[in-house]
């Protein structure tokens, strides 16, 4: 048929193909956090689309507060949306300092804590903003540099993490490249 | 614990899957043609319906596809169902379904002979004598084909309705039963969440719904036979095609989406006022219990009837026999959980009894010790 | 009692054309909307899926709500845009693994909503899918009718019962 949105094109987020794809390399993100994963390449979709398609279907909730994700895919999607204190998934825009409560789960639950899909503008190396990582999946120590993620989310992510394991696991996004950075991982630097 | 790593096994295991598949295509060349899917969703229908239910999925091709696979082993071929399932996205949960919309192909009742539209047998064996038809053990294929064609040129040719009223409805308008539920509780979901006792009706009922034929119909023999105390009627036992309706995407309007292949059976059982505990004080009326499962499966709905009812009354005044306990019931019914258990035993379990082997003849040298023997030496093997 | 599938109008409510087009073989729909589609565009408004469906019934004893267990489900929403910029949109659910089947029998329902171009084949398919119905309709009939227990009583001059 000929639906410019064919699960047949490889490079088309809405293909079957293409979303296997983005998940392998979401898989590899969260083995080594920190550590930049390119994303496949995508015709129609920005980052934040990109990372949803791969996570969310009508089973999990969504909240997108910036509205980083056109309505009409996230309906294509069939995810339900929620508030943001509720939500499984949150989509936000890293340039601005978090002004929202995430799930962190309970100690019976922790796994109820949010993942939080946050839109940077380039995971591309640089000497700006160089962070510190240690913990699970990296040897000694990752360093990760980001432009365009406010400062304030390193604090308020210390402070979601602080009683694990509840918590709050992060995905930095930009178009091209995903970086995890799993509750267990600890963050030091990115101050000057 | 117990389990340690073990290697060496990996070249006799793909062997075994080996001969397993050639013992599928062994035997006599002639006549051992592979079994086509149809054949055996069709000529073994009852054996498909069986598997369907027990799997807990309604998929005739696949219930075929496992029989085929698992050499007519029902309990494996439930497991490959229920394996497959574990694989899809759930996508929705219908709206509650009526069953008085059934298409029916039979439809019986052992308390009245006169039933608002009549008793039509339909296909059974029940009035069938055991006796070896041996003309099937060498069926020619052009009789075969005709069958059905044949069967339905000599029907009367008498139009009747495909769905009918239920005999409950009848009996209920006299007011000789308990009425039906005015509030109704969300429905339990065995798929998702664990049984934890007490358990909700509905959740008992889900878990009958999928349960292994013959353990609930032991249970069931169980409380008939002389350990409960039903002496149960059948109000209706009904065969038939339920129309299953989904919102339509656009309109929102119910649309029929398709149909699913099932049994259900109600059982009124007699009212005994000594019975029960909390019906002292209640106008007397009949207890009832209700069967339902995938497919054609009469023993199966039947059984869970009968159980339904002694949960019931398990639920409400305590169990007085096994088939009235809600764990003893629901926890042994399920064939999945009840075949694994006891086919794990043939898995290796070297160093568990290497530890048993510890403990005997660590507790035999203290008894030798004390100067005693242990009668078991006697035989010693 | 209902009696469905016949003495109704034609064509039928669009709430039936499901169970009629499904009662086609595959082939048929699929190719009408491989055919539609070469015609006029088709954009999924959600994804085509399948999975299963927690299949739900009051128990027709005390009337609790409870799961028989599961169907297979697919699912499709298109909206069809005909050359003229007519837009319709069109949806299937159906208790079946093939999404693709689903989705092409969404492009036959917004088609034949809106008088898109191919409808009248659509409706050709409707009346396929009827005929099919009707038969399955007579074998269950003929099954029912053959077996229909005639009850009489011992002793009223009919014990040459000769069933």
């Amino acid at each position: 048929m000929n639906n410019p949105l064919t699960t047949e094109q490889h490079d088309s987020v809405w293909s079957p193909l293409y979303q296997q794809r983005a998940f392998r390399a979401l898989m590899s993100a969260f083995s080594f956090p920190g550590r930049r994963q390119p994303l496949p390449l995508c015709s129609d979709a920005t980052g934040p689309t990109c990372i949803a398609a791969v996570l969310c279907d009508n089973e999990v909730s969504l909240a997108d507060p910036d509205q980083l994700i056109q309505p009409a895919d996230i309906r294509r999607l069939g995810i339900r949306e929620a508030s943001l204190e509720n939500a499984g998934f949150i989509i936000a825009d890293g340039s601005r300092a978090p002004d929202f409560a995430p799930a962190l789960g309970s100690l019976a639950e922790p796994e109820q804590g949010a993942t939080i899909i946050v839109r940077v503008a380039s995971l591309e190396s640089t000497n700006d903003f160089p962070l510190m990582l240690e913990g699970p999946g990296i040897q000694d120590t990752q360093a990760l540099a980001v432009s365009g993620l406010n400062r304030a989310w390193l604090a308020e992510r210390a402070r979601w993490n602080r009683n694990f394991p509840m918590g709050a696991d992060l995905i930095l996004v930009d178009d091209t490249q995903v970086v995890a950075l799993p509750r267990t991982t600890r963050i030091r630097g990115g101050t000057n | 614990m117990g389990y340690v790593a073990i290697k060496g096994g990996e070249k006799a295991i793909d062997g075994a899957a080996d001969a397993l598949e050639a013992l599928r295509a062994s035997g006599p060349v002639s006549g051992s043609e592979p079994l086509s899917l149809n054949a055996i969703e069709h000529q073994l229908r009852l054996l498909t319906s069986r598997i369907m239910s027990e799997g807990g999925l309604y998929h005739p091709q696949l219930a075929a596809l496992a029989i085929k696979q698992m050499q007519g082993d029902t309990l494996e071929a439930g497991f490959a169902l229920r394996a497959y399932r574990s694989t899809k996205p759930r996508l929705l949960e219908t709206p509650p379904q009526d069953t008085g919309n059934m298409r029916l192909i039979r439809r019986i009742s052992s308390a009245f002979k006169d039933i608002p539209g009549g008793q039509m047998l339909g296909p059974t064996h029940d009035y069938a004598l055991r006796l070896m038809r041996f003309e099937l053990a060498e069926e020619s294929p052009e009789p075969f084909r005709k069958m059905a064609s044949t069967f339905l040129k000599n029907a009367p040719e008498e139009a009747l309705p495909d769905s009918f009223p239920k005999v409950l409805d009848a009996l209920r308008s006299e007011r000789l039963l308990p009425p039906k539920a005015e509030q109704r509780n969300p429905a339990f979901d065995i798929t998702r969440d664990p049984l934890i006792f007490p358990v909700s009706r509905s959740a008992a009922l889900a878990t009958m719904a999928r349960a292994e034929t013959g353990s609930m119909l032991a249970i069931a023999y169980s409380n008939m036979r002389g350990y409960g105390d039903i002496h149960p009627t059948v109000a209706e036992l009904r065969v038939g095609y339920l129309p299953v309706m989904l919102p339509h995407p656009v309109t929102g309007e119910l649309t029929e989406a398709g149909e699913v292949l099932m049994t259900e059976c109600e059982v009124i059982a007699m009212y005994e006022p000594e019975d029960t505990e909390s019906a002292k004080d209640a106008a007397p009326e009949f207890t009832l219990g209700y069967g339902a499962c995938f497919g054609h499966n009469e023993t199966k709905a039947i059984s869970m009837a009968i159980l339904d009812r002694a949960l019931q009354k398990g639920m409400r005044d305590g169990p007085e026999n096994p088939s009235e306990d809600p764990e003893f019931v629901l926890m042994h019914i399920d064939g999945v959980d009840s075949m694994g258990f006891a086919n794990h035993y043939k898995m290796p379990h070297y160093v568990t009894f290497q530890s048993d082997m510890d403990r005997l003849r660590s507790t035999r040298e203290k008894y030798q010790a004390r100067g005693e023997t242990p009668q078991e030496e006697t035989h010693e093997s | 009692m209902t009696i469905s599938a016949t003495g109704e109008s034609w064509p039928p409510a669009r709430s039936q054309w499901l169970r009629y087009w499904s009662a086609v073989p595959a082939e048929q729909t699929e190719a009408l909307a491989a055919d539609i589609a070469g015609l006029c565009e088709v954009r999924d408004v959600t994804l085509p899926q399948n999975g299963l469906g927690l299949l739900k019934l009051p128990d027709s004893a005390l009337n609790d709500l409870y799961f028989l267990g599961e169907v297979p489900v697919s699912h499709a929403h298109v909206e069809v845009t005909a050359p003229d910029g007519t837009r319709s949109e069109g949806g299937a659910r159906l208790l079946d693994d093939r999404q693709s089947l689903a989705r092409a029998l969404a492009v036959l329902d917004a088609t034949l909503a809106e008088r898109l171009p191919k409808h009248e084949q659509a409706l050709d398919l409707l009346n396929t899918g009827r005929a099919a119905i009707l038969e399955t309709r007579a074998e269950r009939n003929a099954i029912l009718a053959t077996t229909r227990v005639d009850f009489s009583l011992l002793g009223d001059g009919s014990e040459d019962d000769d069933e």
